[in-house]
């Protein structure tokens, strides 16, 4: 009898410490989130040359940069197709809109080395943040791991915006919000500066992944999601800080004062020259969310089906998918 | 006993299963939390300020504080001379703005008043915050000098029927009525800009050591400007306003930084924010006067959604006063006068 009250007393001594582990592991976590990273991520980080493959080829493809009316891959509502519908290269010209950085909702995706590096309490010598600088035209940034609050609503917005971050497992979970308006592609697609973002940077012996999610209901139909990565590289340089001054605004200079560049709705007539030279259905390059999905391959498979029997035989290969794309952007006004 | 045991036996595949799914649970909702990060954080301050009531004091650069709390933004210089101030605020608020102005400037009074606008949440202080200074004389009639363009003086004062639009008190002391005003106050250079827009009345106001500027009513990060043609104001002048700003405004690296503008409603800015609210407004003045050149009716241009379209959640959406209705009548409006 003795023995078995033993072994049962054992039994729930075992159960209920079981049972308190995951609290152990909450509480862990939490301080984690506090203070201590896991995980050092400090370095410098080598990002052109790994950039996600598709990304790159498309880049390559179109010659450095977004061509006018490719919003393939972004999921518009139709107020951010809009706005990227009147939107005109020659604003950039303008004084007040030289060397824009790419913002904090883009730099990671576009091309743009980094460093990270941590900041430390000079009393207390622990971490209260990491700087990120780097990438094209420097939007550097902190993240706070110090469990400070975000800015209040009154207080500016910046290309970095204000970050906060907690260590989540093996990852750096960052929150940022105070952004300014920039763009996620510089054809117009807008981001605004109601737009916030979750980043999950996560390492792998020498390489760096971010997931970043970025929330803009004003400009997006649902969240923008994307991956990108780096590699520890201690050779690696990073971009010129400074962007002055100025130059002469010479595209607008015949202008009248306060002149802004843009398209009337209707009236750009360069929206359609990315799905006809690429052969890109002209549905997909408009930037629908529905494109985004692997179910839309089914689409474009019938489109490229239909195309196939309507294309003429004798044409170049590369012309075949944009004749059928002419014809369906020809129902799009 | 036994069978007590093997059943607290069988209980523990469920204390293991527990065990492991409360850190998956907590990776699942952070998971689910992902797009969804709105309204997370409080709205706390992270920057030293200074809170006195329900007035805030936010050090903005040199001697100059944004006050928030008070109705629209205020602005505040203080420094050896004492407090200057743009504008006084909704008039139930001059009680709590006067308590926190003795908190920024204990010592040294408040010497003058710009006022920007002659709209009540404006101006609704002038009385009592005027009171409270001190400028024009010493003694039982001390006040702070209330300095404006005329146009503010001109619709304060005109009879409604019954009675001067607004109390004696509550005017203007002091008028101009060339394109600027300037003064030396606090070891800087202050020049007031008359940049009529929402009304006939508005100024700017450039404070240049600090290189800070106070927009008044011609700007503001959450609205579309509340433009009443009534009272004289035009879309080209909010546009002309904002296109000063501009080229007064000269950012620092990035087009950040640099000259700051506080806005009438909303955050504090710099000058590609101003560029951003000032490309938004041309924008749509450009779209309403192609309409118009189109001879579409103003109920044409209203039913168009793509006037407004990529703007319209942001500047004029639900819980806004001044809609986007309200905002392209009054653009129709102002380009269909023979002023325009």
């Amino acid at each position: 009898m003795l023995n078995v009250s033993r072994h049962t007393k054992l039994l729930v001594a075992v159960l209920v410490l079981l049972c308190l582990i995951p609290l152990t592991q909450r509480k862990v976590v939490a301080q984690r989130g506090q203070q201590t990273p896991i995980l050092d991520i400090q370095g410098m980080w080598n990002h052109n040359n790994l950039m996600t493959e598709e990304r790159a080829t498309l880049i390559n493809a179109v010659g450095g940069g977004a061509k006018i009316g490719d919003y393939t891959g972004f999921p518009l509502n139709e107020a951010g197709r809009q706005q990227a519908d009147s939107w005109m290269a020659a604003r950039l010209e303008l004084p007040e809109h030289q060397c824009h950085p790419h913002p904090a909702q883009y730099s990671l995706w576009g091309p743009g080395n980094f460093r990270i590096s941590n900041i430390y309490d000079p009393l207390s010598d622990r971490i209260i943040g990491m700087r990120l600088q780097g990438t094209f035209g420097r939007a550097d940034r902190v993240f706070w791991v110090d469990g400070r609050p975000h800015p209040p609503e009154y207080d500016r917005h910046t290309w970095g915006g204000f970050s906060t971050a907690v260590w989540d497992g093996n990852m750096l979970t960052v929150d940022t919000d105070h952004l300014k308006e920039g763009w996620f592609s510089r054809n117009g697609i807008t981001t605004s500066d109601s737009a916030t973002m979750r980043e999950h940077y996560i390492k792998h012996d020498n390489y760096l992944t971010v997931v970043f999610f970025v929330n803009d209901p004003e400009k997006l139909a649902e969240p923008f999601i994307r991956t990108t990565q780096a590699v520890y590289d201690p050779t690696t340089v990073l971009n010129a800080q400074e962007c002055q001054p100025f130059n002469t605004n010479v595209i607008n200079a015949d202008q009248p004062r306060g002149y802004v560049p843009h398209f009337l709705p209707g009236k750009n007539d360069q929206l359609k020259a990315f799905a006809e030279t690429f052969g890109v259905p002209i549905e997909a390059a408009r930037g629908e969310d529905k494109t985004l999905y692997p179910e839309y391959m089914v689409e474009i498979k019938k489109w490229a089906q239909a195309h196939e029997k309507t294309a003429p035989t004798t044409n170049e290969t590369r012309e075949k998918p944009a004749t059928a794309s002419r014809q369906a952007a020809s129902a799009i006004k | 006993m036994k069978s007590r045991a093997i059943g607290l036996l069988a209980l523990l595949p469920a204390a293991l299963t527990l065990t492991m799914i409360t850190p998956l649970g907590s990776g699942i909702a952070t998971l689910r939390a992902q797009s969804g990060l709105t309204g997370q954080f409080p709205p706390t301050e992270s920057r030293e300020t200074r809170k006195v009531g329900d007035i805030i004091a936010v050090p903005v650069q040199g001697n100059i504080y944004m006050l928030v709390g008070a109705g629209p933004n205020l602005t505040a210089s203080v420094g050896p001379q004492g407090m200057l101030l743009v504008d006084t605020g909704e008039r139930a608020a001059a009680d709590k703005l006067i308590a926190a102005l003795r908190v920024l400037s204990p010592q040294r009074p408040l010497q003058f008043i710009i006022n920007t606008e002659f709209g009540e949440d404006h101006t609704g202080g002038n009385a009592a915050v005027a009171k409270f200074g001190r400028r024009i004389t010493d003694g039982p009639n001390a006040q702070a000098v209330i300095l404006a363009h005329e146009n503010v003086l001109t619709r304060m004062s005109r009879n409604n029927g019954a009675d001067h639009e607004r109390p004696v008190v509550e005017w203007p002391t002091d008028t101009f009525f060339a394109q600027r005003k300037e003064l030396y106050f606090n070891g800087e250079a202050v020049q007031v800009y008359y940049e009529p827009g929402r009304t006939d009345g508005n100024s700017i106001v450039f404070f240049r050591k600090s290189d800070v500027i106070s927009a008044g009513a011609v700007y503001n990060t959450k609205t579309f400007p509340a433009i009443d043609v009534a009272e004289g104001g035009s879309i080209n002048g909010v546009i002309e306003a904002l296109n000063e700003i501009l080229d007064l405004a000269v950012p620092a690296n990035n087009v950040e930084d640099g000259t700051i503008i506080i806005p009438s409603e909303g955050r504090l800015s710099d000058e590609l924010d101003v560029a951003v609210y000032r490309d938004m407004i041309t924008i749509i003045r450009d779209r309403v006067a192609d309409a118009i050149k189109r001879k579409q009716t103003v109920q044409q241009v209203l039913a168009d959604k793509k006037m407004t379209l990529e703007y319209e959640d942001r500047y004029g959406g639900a819980g806004t006063k001044w809609t986007r209705d309200k905002f392209l009548q009054a653009v129709y409006q102002s380009l269909t006068t023979k002023s325009e």
